[in-house]
């Protein structure tokens, strides 16, 4: 069984008397790949900048590879792997020179990685970094925290600035990084881009971590989403049984989630004159809103 | 290693254009020094002119200034005066650069100690100011040769060269002490020349006080250039004062630098 990469034992950090994160406690193990998520605000990025020890704990504490992270983030960062989500690099500088200072830092000799990394991301090194587009300087910190393949990988929203194409590359990379061993922690609030790739997921709200699932079990155990559209109006009240919530009526179109007894659902469709007929997982926008509203 | 070359080479250029006004600021006042000593008495009258406090707080000492040192003490006034604002501006950018320009996740994520960090980047500070000072040494030494062709005290010259640095260094340390409280600061350098010009002002109160203990509140007063000419000697006292400013000021921006908490961009 695989040993813990990253343990995290009842976090919290105040920023003042402003609330990062409260009593936080989670592991992620070898070979994961663990989406974090929630809001903007809700402590995700003070998680994880905790972890890099870019901000010292109020209490709690962090370990990475068995090692505190407060006492040891230089041996730590040999084999970690971050890209921020937004991207500032030494504006005078190449785009070749940031990549050579960075690759600096560590042991390994990463030269061939490097030309891999920058033949994927199609990324022009002898532009200066001041003339970088978002979606660029992105890039830039893609290749610099993946060329010295790191056995633990820290996104902080990642995909922001990339173009879909670029983006399904990026999640690419990732999965491959990941079968090459290396575990991977991601922090995002756009829901269906951790849905993508995460094996496990840790919700956050209000600097408190609410539910930590594995990725198939959250689909399962939790609402299907029902969209029906009938012929003839439907009344809500008519679905109003054990198992339904979040009911969106739209002339006559009706979308609700429902998580009871499937054999009951059909019956009370099957007596209707429907048009058309959907149920689908709910996607993570859904799972997510569900636990939010459950918690309110 | 890494780091320090990084750092040297980012502040290359500056430092390039500091020791340059420095040579030229020396040189160009060297060249007046054989006109001022031809007509020396006339050139007296006119700074006799001056009200006392006016020739104190510029530097004006009557009683040397016929010689050479005291002409290039006077000289050196003013040269420590750019030294001291490349030495503040220095200790200012190189430690709040990072948070500056919001390339501190870059930096501090990398397998680098936050005290490799800092000594890497006093490291290259020191390096910088003191290859200044030595370049600045060695032209002002030959300049003076050249254009005074009077012999002078080679001792007093250096003394009084390494009085420049000394201030240079209690600024740098200043300098490092305020970045590292600097966030969100575009420029550096309205913030050094507020804190040089302040310590200048009080300088001047200073030099004009009946109180000797009020040079201890600025560091362009440490070294005083009658004394090191009528000495060949720097005030140990004040020596003392400048070496606990630096270390003081630079153990305080260690302590906030490796503690300290770095906000998101």
């Amino acid at each position: 069984m695989a040993g813990n990469i990253i343990e995290i034992k009842n976090l919290t950090k105040y920023y003042g008397k402003a609330r990062g994160v409260i009593d936080i406690s989670f592991n992620i193990k070898e070979g994961e790949i663990f989406g974090f998520i929630g809001p903007n605000g809700a402590g995700k990025s003070t998680t994880l900048r905790t972890l890099l020890n870019l901000i010292h704990p109020t209490s709690g504490e962090c370990t990475i590879f068995g090692l505190d992270t407060t006492k040891h983030p230089a041996k730590i960062a040999e084999e970690v792997g971050y890209i921020p989500s937004e991207i500032f690099y030494y504006d005078n500088m190449k785009v070749k020179e940031l990549l050579k200072y960075s690759a600096s830092f560590y042991k390994k000799d990463s030269k061939k990685r490097m030309a891999e990394l920058i033949d994927i991301m199609e990324l022009d090194v002898n532009k200066k970094i001041r003339d970088l587009s978002l979606g660029n300087k992105k890039k830039v910190g893609i290749i610099q925290g993946l060329m010295h393949e790191p056995r633990l990988i820290i996104l902080d929203e990642p995909t922001s600035g990339l173009d879909p194409l670029m983006q399904q590359r990026f999640f690419d990379l990732i999965t491959e990084e990941n079968k090459k061993g290396a575990t991977v922690l991601f922090s995002s609030h756009i829901l269906n881009e951790v849905q993508k790739i995460s094996t496990r997921v840790g919700i956050v709200k209000e600097g408190k971590l609410i539910k930590l699932e594995d990725m198939n079990t959250l689909r399962e155990k939790t609402y299907k989403r029902v969209m029906i559209e009938s012929t003839t109006p439907i009344n809500e009240d008519y679905f109003h049984i054990n198992g339904t919530k979040d009911f969106k009526l739209s002339g006559d179109k009706l979308s609700f989630l429902y998580s009871g007894d499937i054999n009951l659902l059909s019956k009370k469709i099957s007596d209707l004159n429907i048009h058309d007929l959907l149920i689908e997982d709910p996607d993570l926008e859904d799972i997510f809103m569900h636990y939010y509203v459950r918690e309110e | 290693m890494n780091i320090y070359i990084q750092e040297l080479k980012i502040n290359f250029k500056s430092s390039v254009f500091y020791l340059l006004g420095m040579i030229i600021l020396a040189a160009f006042y060297l060249t007046f020094f054989p006109a001022f000593t031809k007509d020396a008495s006339a050139f007296l009258k006119l700074l006799e002119g001056f009200p006392q406090v006016f020739q104190n707080a510029f530097g004006i000492d009557l009683k040397n200034i016929l010689s050479i040192m005291g002409f290039y003490a006077f000289i050196l006034f003013y040269v420590t005066l750019i030294a001291s604002i490349q030495g503040m501006n220095l200790g200012v950018s190189i430690l709040s650069k990072e948070e500056r320009e919001k390339t501190a996740d870059f930096l501090m994520t990398k397998p680098a100690s936050r005290r490799k960090i800092l000594l890497s980047k006093l490291g290259a500070s020191v390096s910088i100011v003191l290859v200044s000072n030595l370049l600045f040494y060695l032209v002002s030494y030959i300049s003076t040769i050249i254009i005074v062709k009077d012999s002078f005290s080679f001792k007093i010259f250096t003394l009084l060269h390494l009085s420049v640095f000394l201030v240079e260094m209690v600024f740098l340390a200043i300098g490092f002490f305020v970045g590292v409280f600097l966030k969100r600061v575009k420029s550096t350098i309205s913030i050094t020349m507020a804190v040089v010009f302040s310590f200048f002002a009080i300088g001047a109160f200073a030099v004009n006080s009946s109180s000797d203990k009020m040079r201890y509140l600025t560091p362009f007063k440490y070294f005083d250039t009658s004394y090191i000419q009528k000495n060949s000697s720097l005030e140990l006292s004040y020596l003392i004062v400048s070496i606990v400013v630096i270390l003081v000021c630079l153990v305080g921006s260690y302590i906030i630098y490796v503690n300290k908490d770095i906000d998101s961009v």
